[in-house]
């Protein structure tokens, strides 16, 4: 489903990702972890095309997205991805924010859109605030929106970055719940995350970034209690208190 | 005290408004039109598109306005039309002329304000360039950009009494020429001041309220407010 291939990505001359190559399955649930300033933001907005890489490819179903003539808006309209900061439209409702891009990139109709965008507030557990504008909302609900936002488009992939980095526990929750449905809908997901409950219940592989680089990929339990590199055994004594 | 004079002359100083108005509503649309479009293209990432929308910016804002009306209409309104252009078209012209440059600064500023996390959420939905400047970035620089161009706006209200030095009957032309004949002035400048006040003023109010939030549905505020008290 993804493929990415030996990519570096450089700010002037600052390595923020070094040599990365890594797989991901249709219906694959991937957590990415790793120390802060490591490249997870990074390496999650090259597969989205939000960022270009300085060498390396990444195809995305089949089509690269590192491709200098690649349709972008093509593959991000098949992409979806939610921000920590959800960035909801603020001079929209939440129904219109749902409803701009299967409106405007897939040209269908407005009340075709509506019923798309009903059923999806549903599903997310907001349909009582369709009318609402974000700064209306909890951080929990716009969350939800966000990820009904991208669920408007049918993606292949949802991307998530630190979802519930902004939101006290009770609203995480929330948030996690949406996503532990998605992902049993079988929505293949990569989700750079803190939580680190989520990434060992849900996902089925954990990709560990440090220093710009791919140290370690594994699942979830052979990743937590046994880890191969010295560097993931050092991050999870120092930064989860585990004995490995 | 002559005040007999306003209302002696009255429809003559209405058809001057009415002129002043037409002048003013024509300049307000096309200059927010251009306004914008300049706007855009100097917040372009293209150097070219960039530096040349910069240069006409710069240039129409270090020429006074008067210069401005003059030119258009005895020299590039006639080389391009071939013919001389009435007086209400060179000033409609250079009065759009003149405001789209400022116009444009205030979208441009308005334009960098936005959150980056609007635009990548925008692009990541799939949107394509049009698209996120129509429906996302511009409304919402639009609504932040409101105060300042409202001010812009007035200036230009006030500014269409100019177009009579190459001979327009606005408003206030329409009164310096009833008191040449009469040589009351004070009376017919006093009626016209507190009118150009009246509308200058009314646009300034309507503009903060404009101000204060936005976005909030008010209505479904307000019907949940009277349920509450019911
Ligand atoms: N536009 C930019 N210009 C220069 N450096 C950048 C830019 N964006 C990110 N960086 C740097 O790249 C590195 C990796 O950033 P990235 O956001 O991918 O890290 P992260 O792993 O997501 O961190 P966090 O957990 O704090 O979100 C950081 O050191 C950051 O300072
Ligand atoms: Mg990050």
């Amino acid at each position: 489903m993804i493929k990415v291939e030996k990519i570096y990505k450089a700010y002037k001359n600052f390595d923020v990702l070094i040599d990365v190559s890594a797989q991901v399955e249709k219906g694959q649930i991937v957590a990415v972890i790793g120390p802060s300033g490591c490249g997870k933001s990074t390496f999650l907005r090259c597969i989205n095309g939000l960022e270009k890489v300085s060498k390396g490819r990444i195809y995305v179903d089949g089509k690269e997205v590192t491709a200098p003539d690649t349709n972008l808006n093509k593959i991000r309209s098949e992409v979806g991805i939610v921000f920590q900061q959800f960035n909801l439209f603020p001079h929209m409702s939440v129904k219109e924010n749902i409803m701009l891009a299967p409106v405007k990139v897939k040209k269908i109709s407005k009340s075709d859109a509506d019923q798309i965008a009903m059923a999806l507030l549903e599903k997310v557990g907001m349909l009582d605030h369709a009318h609402k504008y974000p700064e209306q909302l909890s951080g929990g609900q716009a969350q939800r929106v966000a990820i009904a936002r991208s669920l408007a488009m049918e993606p292949k992939i949802m991307l998530f970055d630190e979802p519930t980095s902004a939101l006290d526990p009770k609203m995480t929750n929330e948030v996690l719940d949406t996503m532990k449905q998605l992902a049993q809908d079988g929505m293949t997901m990569i989700v750079v995350t803190h939580e680190m409950s989520f990434a060992r219940e849900v996902a089925n592989k954990i990709m560990f970034f440090s220093q710009s680089r791919l140290i370690e990929e594994a699942a979830p339990d052979k990743f937590f209690h046994n880890p191969q590199s010295e560097i993931t055994r050092e991050f999870l004594r120092s930064v989860l208190k585990l004995e490995v | 005290m002559y005040w007999n004079d306003i209302f002696e002359n009255f429809d003559f100083l209405m058809s001057g408004l009415v002129v002043t108005i037409q002048l003013a509503l024509l300049a307000v649309i096309g200059s927010l039109l251009c306004g914008i479009v300049f706007g855009v293209l100097r917040h372009s990432k293209i150097p070219v598109i960039s530096f040349l929308a910069g240069a006409y910016i710069e240039f129409t804002r270090s020429i006074p306005l008067i210069l401005f009306i003059v030119f258009i209409h005895f020299g590039f309104l006639p080389l391009i039309l071939g013919e001389a252009s009435t007086f209400f078209q060179s000033a409609c012209v250079a009065l759009i002329a003149f405001t789209s440059a400022y116009v444009a600064e205030i979208v441009r500023s308005g334009l960098n304000s936005i959150d980056k996390g609007h635009i990548e959420a925008a692009k990541s939905l799939g949107l394509n360039w049009f698209d996120r400047m129509t429906c996302v970035i511009l409304p919402i620089a639009l609504t932040r950009m409101t105060p300042a161009l409202v001010s812009q706006f007035i200036s230009l209200i006030k500014d269409t009494s100019l177009a009579s030095t190459i001979g327009l009957i606005e408003f206030t032309r329409s009164g310096e020429i009833i008191y040449e004949r009469t040589y009351h002035e004070l009376e017919i400048l006093i009626f016209i001041a507190l009118t150009y006040f009246a509308i200058c003023y009314s646009l300034s109010l309507l503009s903060k309220k404009l101000e204060s939030k936005p976005y909030i549905n008010k209505d479904s505020e307000n019907l949940k407010q009277l349920k509450e008290l019911a």
